[in-house]
């Protein structure tokens, strides 16, 4: 079993957002609900002069992939109505060079860190669990700092023309097994979804069998935005990933679908972490009463750099209001309500 | 942190807006701030114009280009504004030389005047190059001329102010002007990226009568950005580093200021940069 510490539980974090997930060894503690979300927090650093990163439940760092990546070219963003585009394509440094510098730092940092992982096979996401497992084998500060990793499986998978990984329930299916199986068993592999599918909880079925143990709901939505002025594209490369309040409602509805079919055991039950859209704590509760039981607060951030702790703070309040002392007891609550 | 709007006043067709708050009057020039629109999930970053840390102030210009700019012009004084900053780096005032040019396209010449001031300041002889499409989008003409004094080049597109070309066209005479014969110049620019590119390539021509006297350029880059401090990764730039090697950059914390020389021109293309074949990690 493994759970962390208490001492290395941050003064800073409302301990009435305390939850656990889980992994094949047992439960993992997590000491805030509020997470930061991958891709709007960097590795962590950048958000340490306006935040306590070892108060948020975890830092989820940006997606890594075997080797250093440049990503495309620019402009990667476009502004929509209560959203944005971006169009990053996994720049990063490499697992090797994210360890040895990033995931460190946030260790000595002692703040908490979901991994995620990012690949264009399979082989390539095996591989990149692979060497991370390799760095918390023989760091044992490392593997206390990393509480659990989060599988992208929204790029685009080379072995079958191009198309993302979430959007076919086999290839996710087999991403998800080869992870899970190099990866650490005290260690949760969460698996982030995408909104862009059919059926988003027959998705969520294959990658839990598989031997996920908790999803993540959900990734960006595929978005188009024209200038009118140019007659073009914004992004070179046509499509970005929709992310902000936009999405919210599509991303809670995902949630709720998913933990409608736990609750009637029509797929195997896990922790879902929600994601999508959330400003304030009262966006974190509906995902929550929906079913998470946990939340990541990814766009926000970039108007706000300390949106993931105010979101905790304001959630924590929330929690008090209902008369609740944990959020655990809240968790899936509406499904419950009838009208 | 949220900063208090002090003065708002009507600078031609840009709105000039100091921003009060603990921090705040500590940028220096080059640097720049991101203030957040309610609303919009993205912040909008500025270069700071003038910052005085006796009164913990600094204000910036507002070109309105879409609803976010329109909101912030339309502050009033005693409204209250979130603002991240100061942030990024600065111009190397007044560099290793003794001889500071600044040359400034549209609202790019903001920081120009204090800028201008701070490397007088330090004992250097200055000038400055401000330009524009047509007249109405100069900006701080007036602000610089009282630092530069007779060292100021004013030039319009259509020659609606000043003399009608590009900034480039009076880049030779403005650097032979301050560096005379025989002094290294250091160019600070700011504007669109096409200029600074033509800038970075023509301070390098010879200058008749300055035989041998070098010049560096330092610009100070605009990328679309959503957040300012490093975490959302949209505003790169192919740079080449130290070691060598070319990488999609972060202009906001490697920048926004950049040695000339470091910065991939030949990779501009409309509205952006691409990502060179030698770039590490360059996806094929």
């Amino acid at each position: 079993m493994t759970v962390l510490s208490t001492s290395s539980l941050a003064a800073g974090a409302p301990s009435s957002l305390r939850v656990s997930l889980r992994a094949p060894a047992g439960a993992v503690g997590l000491r805030s609900a509020v997470l930061s979300a991958s891709g709007c927090s960097a590795a962590g650093r950048e958000l340490d002069p306006f935040l306590d990163l070892g108060a948020l439940g975890a830092v989820v760092t940006k997606s890594v992939m075997s080797r250093a990546r440049s990503g495309r070219g620019t402009p990667r963003m476009a502004e929509t109505p209560g959203g944005m585009l971006n169009s990053i394509g996994l720049q990063g440094p490499g697992i090797g060079a994210f360890v040895a510098e990033d995931l460190t730092w946030l260790a000595r940092r002692g703040a908490a860190a979901v991994v995620s992982i990012a690949g264009e096979d399979v082989a390539e996401f095996a591989a990149v669990a692979q060497a991370l497992r390799a760095a918390t084998d023989a760091s044992a500060d490392l593997r206390e700092t990393v509480v659990a990793i989060e599988v992208n499986i929204s790029c685009p998978n080379v072995a079958n023309r191009g198309l993302v990984f979430a959007c076919d329930p086999d290839a996710s299916a087999d991403v998800v097994a080869a992870v899970r199986e190099v990866t650490d068993p005290g260690v949760p592999v969460l698996v982030k979804l995408s909104p862009d599918v059919t059926d988003i909880v027959a998705i969520a079925g294959r990658c839990l069998a598989a031997g996920g143990d908790g999803l993540t709901l959900v990734n960006t939505l595929l978005g188009v935005v024209i200038d009118t002025d140019r007659l073009a594209p914004v992004l070179p490369r046509v499509t970005g990933g929709l992310s902000g309040p936009a999405i919210r409602a599509v991303a809670v509805r995902c949630v709720w679908q998913v933990a409608a079919a736990m609750r009637a055991e029509v797929i195997a039950s896990a922790p879902i972490v929600g994601v999508g859209g959330i400003l304030t704590g009262r966006d974190a509760a509906e995902f929550v009463l929906a079913g998470a039981t946990a939340v990541q607060v990814g766009t926000a951030t970039f108007a706000d750099a300390s949106a993931p702790q105010r979101v905790a703070d304001e959630l924590a309040r929330w929690v008090a209001t209902t008369g609740e002392s944990d959020l655990s007891a809240l968790i899936g609550r509406a499904h419950e309500a009838r009208h | 942190m949220l900063a208090e709007v002090g003065s708002v006043a009507e600078a031609g067709t840009y709105t000039r807006i100091e921003l009060l708050g603990e921090g705040l009057g500590s940028a220096r020039p080059g640097q720049f701030v991101a203030v957040a629109v309610p609303g919009h999930v993205t912040a909008r970053v500025f270069s700071v114009h003038h910052a005085d840390p006796v009164r913990d102030v600094l204000s910036v210009v507002v070109a309105i280009v879409g609803e976010g700019t329109r909101w912030l012009a339309a502050r009033r004084p005693g409204d209250r504004v979130s603002v991240t900053g100061p942030l990024g780096n600065a111009f190397d005032l007044p560099g290793q030389h003794r001889a500071w040019l600044g040359v400034g396209g549209g609202y790019g010449a903001a920081p120009l005047s204090w800028a201008a001031r701070e490397a007088q300041r330090a004992g250097a002889r200055v000038g400055a190059v401000i330009g524009a499409g047509v007249a109405s989008r100069l900006c701080d003409v007036d602000g610089v001329r009282d630092v530069v004094d007779g060292s100021l080049w004013v030039i319009t597109d259509d020659g609606s102010a000043g003399r009608r070309g590009r900034v480039t066209d009076v880049l030779a005479e403005a650097i032979a002007a301050v560096g005379g014969p025989a002094t290294p110049v250091t160019v600070a620019a700011c504007g669109p990226m096409a200029m600074l590119a033509a800038v970075a390539t023509t301070a390098q021509l010879p200058v008749p009568g300055r035989a041998g006297a070098t010049v560096r350029v330092e610009v100070a880059v605009e990328e679309r950005m959503a957040c300012g401090i490093g975490i959302c990764m949209t505003c790169v730039m192919p740079v080449r580093h130290s070691d060598g090697v070319t990488r999609m950059t972060r202009t906001c914390t490697a920048g926004p200021v950049f040695d000339a020389t470091s910065v991939r021109w030949d990779c501009l293309v409309t509205d952006g940069s691409r990502v060179p074949a030698d770039a590490e990690g360059a996806l094929l």
